[in-house]
């Protein structure tokens, strides 16, 4: 408890509110990397605190490093410097707690849509008919119902990109971790996930961090923003987004709203 | 309609080839009056194998079971190697070169040595298909092995999955495709390996027919048993095509 303490009274995290129980902790974590005879400098000393059930959008410049800060949340990856925790336990490997969403939905070509979201359960070696009705709910909460047979390549990209939501959520993690998931979406496709993601969330409110380099889409979507520099990363910012729920279309309208995406931009520009 | 459609793509399309090569084959053997020794015509061919059904039966059976056995021989070893291969690097780092060079050695000239060594017989015939069958078995796969989508690999050690899982529930379902090809591959050779064992070793099979028959000028019967080879070479590949079908619905094959 005494390094969340540390990082409360510390002024890397300035918005973090006292009292709620923090479940991910980054503590002075840097990443440098050696390419051949370079050496790369992705992340320098970065804290931050994460609370239970917080959604925090990461939004910085293109390769600024935070995927790589994501990829060490994951335990994918170790910090060259400092440290992870995750509920008290330093995060040294992948976990079955945290689940990772790509850019791209990488799923299996060679399962169905149901199969595909019953992969995790599979790797876990959990009992398969137990969590079956859980993936057909899943399925059609994200509008999948009668599509649970098909192959992912007969599915329209808009239907690709929400099955690996249902897949992240099959096994009821903890955290949340998404690389800019939905990148690849056209401008409507995109607005449509965003509105689906911010509902699943205000119903399961699960940890999530939620990489991006779009400012209205981390408005609109998370309690809190952290502005990351240009490589190496660092923490710029850190705002928390007081913003009614559920969250509509038209909150973005609305001045607060644009008044958010205009401090994130003009904390980018520098 | 469309079992009319299908019969057609099935069957005409790729026997319209056929029906005119053997037409023409009669046309040029009639017209130029060839001799039969030399080339006799499909009618003669045809002749040739009623007279002698049952040698010929005998002897297609022979060989195409000598090739399924070096076939499922070559494959399932293949198939271990590459497994094995994948997932020992420096096993993998200090031996390859030596498998990708034994490519390129033309191992059918080695069928003498073998038979020398192993004697006349089963073993030395399965042998030679063995060499001949295994290394593009064990390429195909261990490439497509260690070229899995990373993404997809990423993934699954976000999840915690263990090597073995991985490899069991990832990389070998990702790279079935190109163990398919392998295995048409290795059916083929396989096929090459067996008769060319029945050229060197004369008391066997198709091969020892074509030999056989070729000595004694009869060219009729010579050609019947090529042809029977060819036969076995369709029924096989069109097989594994089948199974692929059947395994691969996600490939880009329709």
């Amino acid at each position: 408890m005494s390094a969340h303490a540390d990082l409360v009274a510390g002024k890397s995290s300035p918005s973090l509110v006292q009292g709620v129980p923090t479940d991910l902790i980054i503590k002075g974590v840097s990443k440098t990397y050696q390419v051949d005879a370079d050496v790369i400098e992705s992340v320098r000393d970065i804290s931050l605190s994460i609370g239970q059930g917080e959604f925090v959008s990461i939004l910085g410049p293109s390769g600024c490093g935070k995927s790589t800060l994501l990829m060490m949340i994951a335990g994918l990856v170790a910090p060259t410097a400092g440290a992870l925790l995750l509920d008290g336990n330093p995060i040294t490997r992948p976990r079955r707690q945290t689940s990772l969403l790509f850019q791209t939905p990488v799923l299996f070509p060679w399962r169905t849509v149901l199969s595909n979201v019953l992969f995790p359960v599979e790797v876990f070696k959990l009992d398969k008919e137990k969590y079956l009705i859980k993936a057909l709910r899943l399925l059609k909460m994200a509008g999948l119902a009668e599509f649970q047979d098909r192959l992912p390549r007969h599915l329209s990209g808009g239907m690709v990109q929400r099955v690996p939501l249902c897949r992240a959520l099959i096994t009821d993690p903890e955290v949340l971790l998404m690389d800019e998931p939905f990148s690849a979406l056209d401008a409507l496709n995109r607005d449509d996930m965003n509105v689906q993601l911010a509902k699943i969330w205000e119903e399961v409110r699960k940890t999530v961090v939620f990489v991006t380099h779009s400012i209205r889409e981390a408005v609109f979507l998370s309690e809190r923003v952290v502005v990351l520099s240009r490589r190496p990363a660092t923490v710029m910012l850190d705002v928390r987004i007081d913003l009614p729920r559920p969250r509509t279309l038209e909150i973005q309208e609305t001045p607060e709203f644009n008044s958010y995406c205009a401090q994130l931009r003009a904390s980018l520009k520098h | 309609m469309s079992s009319v459609r299908q019969l057609f793509r099935a069957v005409l399309i790729p026997s319209t080839p056929f029906i005119g090569l053997i037409g023409v084959w009669q046309a040029a053997v009639v017209i130029n009056n060839i001799s039969p020794v030399l080339l006799p015509g499909p009618i003669g061919v045809l002749n040739a194998a009623i007279a002698n059904a049952d040698d010929l039966l005998t002897a297609t059976w022979s060989t195409l079971s000598d090739i399924l056995l070096a076939t499922a021989i070559a494959v399932i070893v293949g198939y271990v190697t590459a497994i094995t291969l994948s997932l020992l690097p420096l096993l993998r780092r200090s031996i390859f070169p030596y498998m990708l060079m034994t490519q390129v050695v033309p191992k059918v000239a080695l069928a003498p040595l073998l038979f020398a060594w192993f004697g006349i017989g089963l073993q030395s015939r399965l042998l030679l298909a063995f060499l001949i069958a295994y290394f593009p078995m064990v390429i195909n796969t261990l490439d497509a092995l260690l070229t899995t989508d990373r993404a997809m690999v990423v993934y699954t050690r976000s999840l915690a999955a263990s090597d073995w899982q991985t490899l069991l529930m990832v990389r070998l379902p990702a790279a079935l495709p190109a163990t398919m090809a392998g295995i048409k591959i290795s059916t083929s050779l396989a096929i090459v390996g067996i008769v060319v064992g029945e050229f060197v070793a004369t008391n066997n099979g198709l091969g020892k027919i074509v030999v056989e028959s070729t000595a004694l000028m009869q060219t009729s019967q010579m050609i019947a048993a090529t042809l029977a080879i060819g036969l076995i070479g369709v029924v096989l590949l069109g097989a594994v095509d089948l199974i692929e079908r059947r395994l691969i619905r996600w490939g880009a094959k329709r």
